[in-house]
């Protein structure tokens, strides 16, 4: 699968990746950082004191006062990106249509937002998420690894059953630099995804939440007497669906997505629900430029 | 309820197969769903919510089966036991004369009648057959022999009483007829009574269905001129066929004016006869009862008479004498006669004109007068040779000699030797008469002895013979033919219209002799018009009562020949009360009860009930197939991926 053309990259190259509240650098970056670090920008001087680094000494100052003093920089510093991909068998869906595939979709948008964040220079971590061990590449920064991210994307697959709460936990409890971390989802979750995302957040991550659907599970065409099976679990239900049927359908799909808003805005989870018949490309210049997450 | 071809129902095990069926079909389509989580949720809030769910599955095969168990049980003719006045197949004699027009009942007694006929036809059993007869003046098959009961219901909307009596014996005949197609018929008659004594007796069970409930009318059984040698004179009977004495305003018209009008109490059961001096010119009388609300027959109301006025023909004898004409002319009706010699002038001016002139032994004049001649023993005319060679060309016949082979040879079919007995007539000598335009009627062997014929618009009867030279005048011959001959040159009314037509009758219309048409005004203001042929001209649509004005049309355009009158005046008519049975012979029929048993079968109703659920079943089964079965392709996708998560 060829995930991006030419033209996108050049675009995506534009982008900035924006996190308010995680500001924790550990290598040198391209955003300016309130912490003084090693960069060519001279910030201050201070008193050296036993164990301070000696390449850090300014020498002419020493040479002309023969007292050490320890050049202090101001740090440009960089930023965690993690983009976690739900690649459980119910993001293999409509699997006869690439183009509104969810899992395509979810890997065309991360392998987007990896881009911005290898342009800028921010540590980028790709997981796919998944029951039979987590897929993961990186953490890489650079530009230069774009290729490399593309072709680990392409090679991603869908399989088993992805449990998002202990997919989640244990991707904070392994992680040792909490950054901005994208969630790209259907939440067809048997077990919820509430606790993933405390933990998540315990951790001191800025989480965004991509939720992504299908355009017919927003508006299922069906009728008539069937057995539905769930290509994820296997599981079976057996309904007649008639009009009254689908509208109440209809009913809950939208009250579920209204309680996942509201507890996405109550925990300062970035909530942006996405449908697969949406542009990507207008997605992540449009609509998450708009939820600042992009600049 | 009980069903008429039981076995049918046995087809109600085909329930069986159909339930195999369906629970075979109902292993449910699979579709695949990238996830049940919401679908899951929501069934369990359904089922929560609507226990009957679970029957809804079940919707369709319940249609099914209702439709199977609708067209089953159709099919097994179902039917209810409806009281009823006759069951099996029908036979009914539907009164429609006059006295069914009465009002006593809302509307009247017709529309009564006819309504309990529709009951009788929705109570037609499945299978029994009807046959509708109305008792009219003519008896009419509406229907015969059908179990169709929209034509029965057809042909009894289009019946109509008559203003007529009825003619039951002919109806009875009809019945009986009709009957004996039937295996086991019986007959109804629904009627208001007044059926004849003398009826011959039904050859089937017979019920009688009565209509009606009032005996209260008021009718003029009688209204007839006379001329006195005071004038005309009016006769008028009003009878009260009710039970109770009844006031009534009696009216009368003479032409149109109102003469007079009285108030008059007649007694039950009785009448009261009246007398008027009329005016010497009336012509129409018409009389008119009102202000009654207990006359429930109107039809019987009114009345018109025509007077004839007493004018006779005028007719002039030229003969130097003859007894047995001026006798037998002194004795015919209708007839004024006056003598004359033949030496004396014939009257020249247009008002002295006679209607007929009858030459006896006597030349004619020249011009013959304009009218219509009767010669008896023709002579040549003045200035012809006695054995006359010749005559003028104008001349309305040529004496050429005289005969004495009498024997007669020939008689001619002829209207004018009705009665005439010419067997025992001799004759001694007779003219040699020829004549082109004439008919010779009766033929003997040397010659014509009677002649008859039209010249020039007017008719001419020639006897060839001298009265006295013949014993025809002793024979009792003599005066029919003179009858039949007068009757014939001057017919005087162009009808034959006695008093007390009744309607119904026809009326023969004689045309003169330059008629083209015959027009006749109906009461009701229609014209009838009759063309004038060879046939004789018979006005026959005398159905309604009043006063019906006969004009004749010739070349000088509409001539009016007088009017006739119909009027209903039939006892049995004007009687309206029910009667309360019919007595056939020794037999009396019985008065319908509900007692017997008639079948409304249902099977129409189950059969629209399978067809309702049969479109409903339809709507169920196609309420959302929109979606395409998923591709054998999905499905294998689907069964590989999960043996991969496995």
């Amino acid at each position: 699968m060829k995930i991006f053309d030419e033209t996108s990259l050049r675009k995506l190259e534009q982008l900035t990746l924006v996190a308010d509240r995680v500001r924790v650098g550990v290598m040198k970056g391209e955003r300016r950082s309130r912490k003084r670090g090693t960069s060519i920008e001279f910030a201050d001087y201070r008193n050296y004191t036993q164990g301070d680094d000696l390449r850090r000494l300014d020498w002419n100052v020493f040479a002309r006062l023969e007292r050490p003093f320890i050049k202090l920089l101001e740090e440009e510093e960089d930023l965690g990106v993690h983009l976690l991909v739900d690649s459980s068998l119910s993001m293999d869906w409509p699997d006869e249509d690439a183009e509104l595939n969810k899992l395509n979709y979810a890997v065309r948008l991360a392998g987007a937002l990896a881009h911005i964040g290898l342009a800028a220079g921010d540590q980028v971590t790709v997981t796919l998420l998944r029951s039979t061990g987590n897929e993961r590449w990186g953490p890489y920064r650079g530009r230069h690894n774009t290729l490399r991210l593309l072709q680990f994307l392409e090679n991603g697959r869908a399989s088993g059953i992805t449990d998002l709460n202990i997919a989640l936990r244990n991707y904070a409890l392994q992680s040792r630099r909490p950054g901005l971390l994208f969630v790209l989802s259907d939440l067809f979750s048997p077990g919820g995804y509430r606790e993933g995302l405390n933990a998540l957040q315990s951790r001191g991550y800025e989480v965004g939440l991509l939720h992504v659907l299908s355009p017919d599970e927003n508006d299922p065409p069906v009728g008539g007497d069937v057995k539905l099976v769930d290509i994820e679990t296997g599981a079976d239900a057996e309904i007649t669906l008639d009009t009254s049927t689908l509208d109440m359908y209809r009913e809950r799909f939208q009250e579920w997505q209204a309680e996942i808003s509201a507890y996405c805005q109550n925990r300062g989870v970035h909530y942006i629900p996405i449908t697969t018949d949406y542009p990507w490309d207008r997605l992540v210049m449009q609509t998450l430029r708009a939820k600042g997450l992009v600049s | 309820m009980s069903f008429l071809t039981p076995l049918f129902l046995l087809l109600g095990l085909l329930a069986v197969p159909i339930i195999l069926l369906y629970m075979l079909r109902l292993r449910r389509r699979e579709m695949l769903v990238s996830s049940t989580m919401l679908w899951q949720k929501l069934m369990r809030d359904r089922e929560a919510n609507a226990p009957w769910q679970r029957l809804r599955r079940n919707l369709l095969l319940l249609l099914q089966l209702l439709i199977l168990a609708a067209l089953v049980i159709a099919l097994a003719r179902p039917f209810l036991p409806v009281s009823s006045v006759v069951s099996g197949s029908v036979v009914i004699l539907l009164d429609g004369s006059a006295s069914m027009l009465a009002a006593d009942v809302e509307p009247d007694r017709f529309t009564i009648a006819k309504e309990q006929v529709n009951d009788l036809i929705n109570d037609l059993g499945g299978g029994n057959q009807m046959t509708l007869i109305l008792v009219g003046q003519t008896p009419q098959v509406l229907a015969s022999a059908t179990s169709d009961r929209n034509a029965l219901r057809e042909a009894l909307e289009g019946a109509a009483a008559g203003p007529a009596a009825a003619d039951w014996a002919a109806a009875f005949a009809l019945a009986t007829g009709a009957a004996q197609g039937f295996r086991e018929a019986r007959i109804a008659i629904v009627s208001d009574g007044g059926l004849p004594a003398d009826l011959p007796p039904l050859p089937a069970e017979s019920v009688y269905i009565p209509i009606g409930t009032s005996f209260e009318n008021l009718a003029i059984s009688a209204l007839a001129t006379r001329s006195t040698d005071s004038g005309p004179q009016l006769f008028a009977s009003i009878s009260n066929y009710g039970r109770l004495d009844q006031q009534v305003l009696f009216s009368l018209s003479l032409d149109g004016t109102l003469f007079d009008s009285r108030r008059l109490t007649v007694p039950a059961g009785d009448h009261s006869n009246l007398t008027w001096d009329l005016p010497p010119d009336t012509a129409v009388i018409q009389a008119q009862l009102s202000d009654n609300e207990n006359d429930n027959l109107a039809l019987d109301d009114s009345a018109w008479a025509v007077h004839e006025g007493g004018v006779s023909n005028r007719v002039l004898l030229v003969t130097e004498g003859n007894r047995f004409l001026e006798t037998v002319f002194s004795v015919l009706p209708g007839m004024e006669v006056f003598r004359t010699t033949p030496d004396a002038a014939l009257p020249a001016a247009e008002e002295d004109q006679f209607d007929l002139y009858i030459f006896d032994s006597v030349a004619l004049p020249d011009p013959p007068p304009a009218a219509d001649l009767l010669i008896i023993n023709p002579q040549p005319a003045a200035g012809e040779s006695e054995e006359g060679t010749g005559a003028p060309a104008d001349a309305a016949f040529a004496v050429t000699g005289v005969f004495s082979n009498t024997s007669i040879t020939r008689l001619a079919d002829s209207p004018l030797l009705q009665f005439v007995d010419w067997s025992n007539v001799h004759v001694r000598r007779s003219q040699s008469v020829s004549a082109p335009w004439a008919q010779p009627l009766v033929s003997s062997e040397g010659g014509p002895l009677l002649l008859t014929g039209e010249r020039g618009g007017h008719r001419i009867a020639i006897i060839t013979f001298r009265l006295q030279d013949s014993d025809l005048p002793l024979q009792i011959a003599f005066p029919v033919l003179m009858a039949n001959i007068t009757g014939w040159l001057n017919p005087g009314r162009a009808f034959d219209a006695p008093t007390g037509l009744t309607p119904g009758t026809p009326v023969n219309i004689t045309p003169g002799a330059g008629t083209t048409h015959v027009l006749v005004e109906k009461p009701d203001e229609t014209v009838w018009l009759a063309e004038v042929g060879e046939e004789a001209v018979i006005f026959a649509e005398t159905h309604q009562p009043g006063l019906y004005q006969v004009s004749l049309r010739d070349s000088n355009g509409d001539q009016p020949a007088g009017s006739f009158a119909i009027n209903l005046f039939s006892t049995a008519e004007s009687t309206i009360g029910p009667a309360p049975a019919i007595i056939l012979g020794q037999t009396a029929v019985e008065t319908a009860d509900e007692g017997d048993v008639g079948q409304r079968e249902l099977w129409p109703w189950l059969a629209a009930l399978a067809f309702i659920v049969l479109l409903v079943e339809w709507w169920v089964y196609h309420r959302g197939t929109r979606l395409p079965r998923p591709s054998r392709r999905t499905i294998q996708n689907a069964r590989q991926r999960l043996l991969r998560r496995n």
